[in-house]
């Protein structure tokens, strides 16, 4: 179960840290992007089977204007976000994510839910 | 006998009868008895004169109080406009009001998920196991805080936190930080509370710290323990917090600085902050009281 995961997050510190504990528990990280567009040109060419995706980016772009994008490529995405009550995530939550993950989150938190994910999608 | 025609101005139309009746033509001479009803219409053309100008002063009266009516109309129209841009003005002042709090209480959430992420990296380099442990309760601290503001999501009370909620969210996140199973099992007693976050979160450390370490402490493996946190509000403006358990109780009298270093002085210094006194004391088990002023 080699699951290739792309992390879209423009915090270095949380998206490293992302990287380590999942890294850790045999995950396959194939790239940090820090903003929409970048993502998007890593989607392409990095193919991942997931995303970890942070709604608000510097950029001003939303992680949710990607969501097409990887629904149209059957690619799963999990959001993650310190903002748990405004239209932005009524917005993200039309898009269907996977999962949805709240800052902070505890390693125990997000491994729970990517497995899970994991394991929905491919009963679907 | 002539002026008394039943004409109403006798004075006036008698001298302006008197006046005609010196130019009186000789048809009227030679007729008297028409000369005699001169005065009348005399009288009769006054009467109109008067009544044109009582209408025309009606007229010109009931026109500026048209006037002065469309007058007031404009004033109440332009009052109204006035009123309705500043409720305008006050509705998106509250929008703002409420979009600059969320977004600081985003900021704050996720500057403490960098503070985590620092930790969780810092751990990865660490082989002690006392400092292993010392960053792992400081992230489980982090997250207690991180909890309240969590609970502060509400239209209406964006800087308060449910506290009732809150307490239930510490106790599901110690019963996953401890793996409790059925023992000991963690009773909310608190009411319909609402506290700004500068005392809900002091107040959520002292619960997180004080149950965790009952949790950790006050049983052994074979009592069913319980730990209670109550909190009620007191007449006169105070807030009453006690968190009591069944287990061994506080060594010696009330020596708890035999527990965990930090813990305490982090217990006795947040409940100083909120202007409160400390009660300690063992009575079928430990309980910790404080009791400070509270205002909604």
């Amino acid at each position: 179960m080699n699951q290739r995961i792309l992390i879209v997050e423009d915090e270095f510190i949380v998206a490293n840290d992302l990287r380590l504990k999942l890294g850790r528990r045999g995950y396959d990280i194939c790239g940090i992007a820090s903003s929409v567009e970048t993502a998007r040109e890593m989607v392409e060419t990095l193919r991942p089977a997931w995303v970890l995706l942070d709604i608000y980016l510097q950029d001003e772009m939303l992680g949710i204007d990607l969501a097409t994008l990887l629904t149209e490529k059957n690619i799963g995405f999990i959001y993650i976000s310190a903002n748990m009550n405004t239209s932005v995530l009524e917005s993200a939550q039309a898009t269907r994510p996977n999962g949805f993950l709240s800052k902070p989150f505890r390693e125990r938190d997000l491994l729970a839910l990517l497995n899970s994910a994991i394991r929905n999608k491919n009963w679907n | 006998m002539r002026y008394d025609q039943g004409n109403l101005l006798p004075t006036l139309s008698t001298t302006i009868g008197m006046t005609i009746n010196r130019s009186v033509n000789v048809q009227d001479i030679q007729r008297p008895d028409r000369s005699i009803h001169l005065p009348g219409d005399l009288a009769m053309i006054t009467i109109i004169i008067l009544v044109s100008l009582v209408i025309f002063s009606l007229i010109k009266w009931s026109r500026s109080a048209r006037r002065e009516l469309q007058d007031r109309y404009w004033e109440i129209k332009r009052l109204k406009y006035n009123l309705r841009a500043y409720k305008r003005e006050l509705d998106d002042r509250y929008k703002e009001r409420e979009w600059l709090i969320g977004e600081i209480n985003h900021r704050v959430k996720n500057n403490l998920q960098i503070i985590s992420s620092l930790l969780s990296q810092q751990l990865a380099h660490i082989t002690d196991k006392h400092a292993t442990e010392s960053i792992k309760t400081t992230q489980q601290r982090l997250h207690a805080i991180a909890l309240a503001y969590r609970r502060t999501y509400r239209a209406e009370q964006l800087t308060k936190v449910d506290i009732h909620q809150y307490v239930n969210d510490l106790f599901s996140y110690l019963r996953d930080e401890f793996r409790l199973a059925d023992s000991p099992t963690l009773k909310n007693d608190t009411g319909a509370i609402f506290a700004e976050l500068e005392v809900a979160v002091p107040m959520g450390l002292i619960i997180y710290e004080a149950v965790s370490n009952a949790i950790k402490f006050a049983f052994s493996d074979t009592v069913t323990g319980e730990v209670k946190v109550s909190i009620t509000r007191l007449a006169g403006d105070k807030l009453e917090l006690v968190i009591s358990d069944n287990g061994i109780g506080f060594p010696g009298d009330t020596g708890s600085s035999q527990t965990n270093g930090l813990g305490t002085s982090l217990i006795t210094g947040l409940g100083r902050q909120l202007g409160g006194q400390f009660e300690i004391y063992n009575n079928n088990g430990a309980i910790l009281r404080l009791l400070f002023e509270f205002k909604d």
